[in-house]
């Protein structure tokens, strides 16, 4: 198989993933209230610090397959842009309070870089650099 | 293994030839006005706060969904585990490609509209007796997304991906198929889940 040792990119970026999701549960909880901003900063915080160590770690991997990687993460951002444009007109068309809507719109931001990363690294992982450059 | 892709077959063609491939684009362009029309029903309907569209994007959409995993994941994955790895190849060249399109529009109408609905029924309303419920789901959503896109949809493209190489690696697609699989039958067993909460929150 094609397969080499990689650092756990997925394994990292499902922390990201269940830091965000946990803000954004804590947030919608309170829905029209506004809660205590405080532990919904801190989990985004947390899971955007992840992401940038997550890329970090990433970006330092040889012989890696980028052009694939880059490919997919585009095509994967475009398809995210479009359902996490449907979740924004969801919450700004329900006027959320301005700390929330900031904050949701923070957690989409880290998924927009967590999520393509995590599926174009499990493609780009299983494909050889040689193919790419032929 | 690669090694064993390589292999002529017994009428002198490679593995990797006996290979079927999915369609040239990886999304299927054939369904894309489909998820733009599905996607322009949920926009109208959360923008003219109507409804009875709510509830269909909900109920249909959910329903889809979990139909989806539950039949994927405990009926046919085990029916694929068994299939000879040509045919499991088969199968996934004409199934992957319409997942991949499928599943992220149903997600997208099922939770869209079921945030709207809650807050037009004053459910994510913290005094609502049946909040606790309402969390509930949110876990238990929270949960899916995580696997679903954390292991279910890598998985996905990567047998996409691999079936696009000139020689396939047969041993990787069915690892990364029973992956799929098994984890739609998690997130299928999950939505059970949810649909205990859901029949609680409509008593």
């Amino acid at each position: 198989m094609n397969e080499r040792r990689l650092p756990p990119v997925i394994e990292i970026g499902v922390v990201a993933m269940a830091l965000c999701i946990a803000g954004t549960i804590y947030l919608t909880s309170y829905v029209p209230r506004t809660p205590a901003l405080g532990p919904a900063i801190g989990l985004v915080v947390a899971a955007a610090a992840v992401v940038v160590a997550n890329a970090a770690i990433l970006s330092r991997v040889g012989g890696f397959n980028w052009c694939l990687f880059w490919k997919v993460g585009r095509w994967t951002l475009l398809g995210y842009a479009i359902i996490a444009g449907m979740l924004m007109f969801t919450f700004i068309y329900d006027r959320l309070p301005t700390g929330q809507l900031a904050l949701l719109v923070g957690t989409l931001a880290v998924f927009a870089i967590d999520i393509p990363m995590m599926l174009a690294f499990s493609v780009a992982r299983f494909e050889p650099v040689a193919r790419s450059e032929s | 293994m690669s090694e064993a892709a390589a292999v002529p077959g017994p009428a002198g063609a490679t593995h990797a030839d006996a290979f079927p491939r999915p369609p040239a684009s990886i999304v299927p362009l054939a369904g894309l006005p489909f998820v733009a029309a599905a996607l322009g029903l949920l926009i109208g309907s959360i923008a003219s706060d109507w409804t009875w569209g709510l509830n269909f994007c909900h109920v249909a959409g959910g329903g889809a969904w979990t139909a989806i995993d539950l039949f994927v994941g405990l009926v046919v994955g085990p029916i694929v585990g068994r299939m000879s790895p040509q045919a499991r190849a088969e199968f996934s060249a004409r199934f992957m490609p319409k997942m991949l399109l499928l599943m992220p529009t149903l997600v997208t109408l099922t939770l869209a509209s079921g945030f709207q609905l809650a807050r037009h029924f004053g459910f994510l309303d913290t005094s609502y007796p049946r909040h606790a419920w309402v969390v509930a789901s949110f876990f238990i959503v929270g949960l899916m997304f995580v696997i679903a896109i954390g292991i279910l949809e890598p998985a996905n493209i990567a047998v996409l991906f691999e079936m696009r190489k000139p020689r396939p690696d047969g041993e990787l697609i069915g690892r990364l198929m029973r992956r799929f699989i098994y984890t739609a039958g998690i997130i299928g067993m999950l939505q059970l889940g949810t649909l205990i909460v859901m029949t609680h929150l409509a008593v």
